[in-house]
């Protein structure tokens, strides 16, 4: 049975060689972390990820959240997990020092992520929403409120959320309805219906802060209306117990993955008692979300990676083992079977889910770095930083996502019928990375957001800082032998896309901006190939200087390595130029298509 | 308050390491270096041991100089003080010069109420060295430890014993050997991660501990390997068939001669 569900070696690699985490250790902030610290972090987070979170991974999904009628059971293991969790630290790992966290790297952070994600994705959600929360109430929260909520959710005990999307406001946020109805006590009185809460209630916590959207009394409409809350299921009262908060939670949602997290639908205010406690300015709530909107798409992007990571290890594991069938070569069938992975084509659907797994990693790594970068740099060097930044949030979000569901099929296939049941894992991988193109924007979402903000924004500046990145890569690339022919490819292709956006501008320029973003999902699409395959390009050069060394990563390792980079330019970049035909093909007819044209 | 010294080994992570096919010997470079599995057992004992009675705990190791990481790990779970024993004269010692070497080393650190060791370390797997030490250091030698209690100068030791259960008094000083059924091991937290391997630890040679070189070392142990052989284990499949009461009266039989279920 599978037993690996991600590489500790290729971490490693991606961490050390790849993107030089130790380059952040030498900035104060970072001063006090250093390579042996990381690699005890790494082992420790291994050593929760083996001990609690995959033991449980598969029972989990086939004993879901279940709805009592007031709150949601969930599985006995998740109250010691996160238990441990707020003992070691974890939960305000990345908090500064002055708000008692450990100032940890994100990068570092995010490797432990994956780690703790692979093993067991819904599980790792529950610490990892309370960070979320957290943070959003370190930055915008009173003193006092601050005070009241975040001990207690630091130690676990209490768990926090993201309550945004409501029946009739999923992408469209701008449309929440929640109302927050002003008093003269020092609270808003709420009232409204929320759906799709991630953690919105259980019984591993003893209580449920979310971070709420809503509207108060009055409010302009459109985005500039909304403001951001504090409303708990239970209220500290004057006495210091907590008293009920009017947040009932109406039902738990059946999902086909991801189901060892309860996503619930909540009812505020039935009894006109449901109080709401104002995060700093008014009608600022949506900007003040997404402030931590770019560190949550990263997470769902190496939420994807990760559960693609451990469907790919059990499914290489499996075509190790299974026989069946002999060399294309050999006639005599009196001859053993082989293992399947010594069919090319098993190969191949191997080295598809390596390089979506190793190259999403890579990427996913990269983007936490930026964020420490960001946190540390200063002046025109920052703002560069944060507009690579602010172009990438949309990949990273969206190419994991994406390509996870393709690589948990391929692992599926490479398991033959078995796949397919639930004697084995993989097919609970497929379900579960099927949520991740849809939460936190969805990919049609994230293609507007890539066209129509991040390409525009500051007259292209986004565009330009992250062609200057790359541009690094490939000139460095260009002098080395072997890496040369895949430099020249990755240029090439560059210059396709810099067409491609050109072309899509034009719209714009003429004020169609409805063909403008009609194929933004497919331009998100071309875009996330060039990326995966800079961040190829980068473990390229970062294996070759490694085999230089004698290294401790072995030459298999980086020889593979070297012909996954050569897998992803053979036959996963060429697709960009189907893509460039198809947008330049298209005329964005999808425009003039009408609902009556599905007619029957 | 209690003295509690608990002794920690660096090994290769023989679990992921490859052997000379010929000579059965590990290869070293393969395999990363980690704490001794069972040693970490003994190191929450020790701590748990500390926070229900009080105390300091001190982690002694002996090995190389890389051993220090292992050190490092001991601080992060919560180790009070940290020991390497570390001299070129000491490489190669077996497990009975080890067990000496480390009697010695401890015998110098003062006054102690408890010793604790990993029952056994995965290169080896001899667990020669805790049954040693205890020789060497004459004290009560107690394993298969499931609880532990201290009361007025006494150890009173619940253990799980073949298939009998045990509870046992026993007078301090003792020396206790944990497995991986004595305990879990907690997860250290992140901010002890983050400052343990900054953390100054003593270091004794063999000026420290005493003797010479001819007592230590290859030249001072008396075990010899006399040959090494690989088991090349190979998987069978076999096809129990009846009712279900004969299916599993089958496994039964199968899972008791080999020696998985012995009662
Ligand atoms: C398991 C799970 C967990 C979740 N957790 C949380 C949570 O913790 N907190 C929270 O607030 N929400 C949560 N959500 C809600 C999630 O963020 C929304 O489901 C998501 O934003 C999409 O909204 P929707 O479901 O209403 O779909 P819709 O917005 O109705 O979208 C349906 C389809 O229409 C497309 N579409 C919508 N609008 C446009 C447009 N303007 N242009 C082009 N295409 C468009 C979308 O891309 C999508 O393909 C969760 C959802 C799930 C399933």
């Amino acid at each position: 049975m599978a037993t690996k569900f991600y590489s500790e070696k290729n971490l490693k690699f991606v961490l050390n060689e790849v993107h030089r985490i130790g380059e952040l250790f030498k900035h104060e902030r970072f001063a006090e972390y250093s390579a042996e610290s990381t690699q005890l972090i790494l082992d420790t987070a291994k050593g929760i990820a083996n001990g609690m979170m995959f033991p449980v991974f598969a029972e989990m999904d086939k004993k879901p959240p279940e709805y009592t009628g007031t709150t949601i059971r969930v599985h006995p293991a998740v109250r010691p997990f996160v238990e441990k969790m707020a003992d070691g630290g974890w939960i305000n790992a990345v908090m500064p020092y002055d708000l008692g966290g450990q100032q940890m790297p994100l990068t570092l952070f995010n490797a432990c992520m994956f780690i703790f994600a692979a093993a067991n994705y819904s599980m790792s959600v529950y610490p990892g929403l309370t960070t979320g929360a957290l943070s959003l109430i370190y930055l915008f929260a009173t003193k006092e409120l601050q005070d009241i909520y975040a001990p207690s959710m630091v130690a676990g005990k209490w768990q926090g959320t993201m309550a945004l999307t409501e029946p009739e406001a999923g992408s469209s946020l701008s449309d929440v309805r929640t109302t927050a109805f002003p008093t003269d006590k020092g609270y808003y009185l709420i009232k409204g219906q929320k759906t799709f809460i991630s953690a919105g209630e259980h019984d591993a916590a003893e209580n449920i802060v979310h971070l709420m959207l809503a509207r108060i009394k009055g409010a302009p409409a459109g985005v500039k209306g909304i403001s951001l809350f504090i409303v708990p299921r239970h209220r500290p009262g004057a006495d210091g117990k907590l008293e009920f908060n009017d947040v009932n939670c109406t039902g738990c949602y059946h999902k086909m993955g991801y189901r060892g997290s309860p996503i619930t639908q909540l009812a505020m205010g039935e009894s006109d008692d449901c109080r709401g406690f104002l995060l700093g300015e008014a009608n600022r709530g949506l900007s003040y979300m997404f402030h931590m909107m770019n560190e949550a798409r990263i997470n769902v992007g190496l939420g994807a990676a990760a559960i693609a990571s451990a469907a790919y290890y059990a499914s290489l594991e499996y075509s190790r083992e299974r026989l069946q069938g002999r060399i294309i070569t050999e006639k005599d069938p009196a001859k053993p079977q082989i293992p399947i992975i010594e069919h090319a084509d098993v190969r191949r659907m191997l080295l598809k889910q390596r390089a979506i797994v190793e190259g999403s990693l890579s990427l996913v790594v990269y983007a936490g770095k930026l964020v420490d970068l960001i946190s540390v740099a200063e002046g025109e060097e920052k703002t560069r930083l944060e507009m690579v930044l602010e172009i990438l949030t949309p990949i990273v979000k969206t190419y994991p996502s994406e390509m996870g569901i393709v690589s948990t099929s391929q692992a599926i296939q490479c398991l033959g019928g078995y796949g397919y049941s639930d004697e084995f894992p993989v097919e609970q991988y497929m379900r579960d990375a099927r949520i991740h193109p849809i939460h936190e924007g969805t990919t049609g979402i994230q293609g507007m957001d890539l066209l129509g903000r991040k390409v525009t924004m500051k007259n292209g500046a986004a565009v330009k800082a992250l062609l200057g990145e790359m541009n690094a890569t490939i000139a460095a690339a260009k002098t080395r032998e072997g890496l040369a022919p895949y430099a020249d490819e990755l240029e090439k292709s560059l210059a396709l896309w810099q067409a491609v956006m050109g072309a899509a501008v034009q719209y714009a320029l003429k004020g169609q901006i409805d063909k403008f973003l009609a194929d933004a999902s497919i331009f998100l699409e071309l875009t996330g190939i060039l990326v995966i395959a800079w961040q190829w390009l980068l473990q390229g050069i970062a294996a070759q200087d490694a085999a230089k060394e004698s290294s401790a990563y072995g030459a298999d390792f980086l020889q593979g390595k070297l012909l996954t980079m050569e897998y992803f330019f053979k036959y996963e970049l060429p697709a960009v130029y189907g893509l460039e035909k198809i947008l330049g093909a298209s005329g964005a007819m999808t425009v003039a298509v009408k609902p009556v044209h599905f007619e029957d | 308050m209690l003295s509690i010294i608990v002794c920690i080994k660096q090994v290769p992570d023989t679990n992921r390491a490859s052997f000379d096919p010929r000579t059965g010997a590990i290869n070293r470079a393969s395999a990363e270096n980690i704490a001794n599995p069972d040693d970490l057992h003994a190191v929450e004992l020790a701590l748990k041991l500390r926070d229900a009675c009080g105390g300091r705990v001190t982690a002694i190791s002996m090995g190389p100089p890389r051993a220090a990481d292992t050190l490092a790990e001991a601080y992060a779970l919560g180790v009070d003080d940290c020991v390497l024993v570390s001299d070129p004269a000491f490489a190669g010692s077996d497990s009975l010069v080890t067990g000496k070497i480390l009697a010695r080393a401890i015998g110098k650190l003062g006054r102690f109420d408890v010793v604790v060791t990993g029952f056994e370390a995965i290169d080896g797997n001899t667990a020669h060295v805790s049954y040693q030490l205890s020789e060497f250091l004459g004290l009560p030698h107690i394993t298969q430890i499931h609880d532990l209690m201290i009361e007025d100068g006494h150890a009173v030791i619940e253990r799980l014993y073949g298939h009998e259960y045990q509870k046992i008094r026993v007078e301090l000083p003792v020396l206790l050997a944990a497995t991986r059924n004595t305990n879990r091991v907690r997860a250290p937290r992140l901010a002890d991660l983050k400052s343990c391997t900054g953390k100054d630890f003593t270091v004794m040679t063999m000026a420290d501990v005493g003797g010479s070189a001819d007592e230590y070392g290859t030249a001072g142990s008396p075990t010899v390997v006399i040959g090494t052989e690989v088991f090349a284990h190979s998987r069978g499949r076999e096809e129990i068939r009846g009712t279900t009461d004969e299916k599993v009266e089958g496994l039964m039989q199968r899972l008791k001669k080999h020696n998985i279920l012995r009662y």
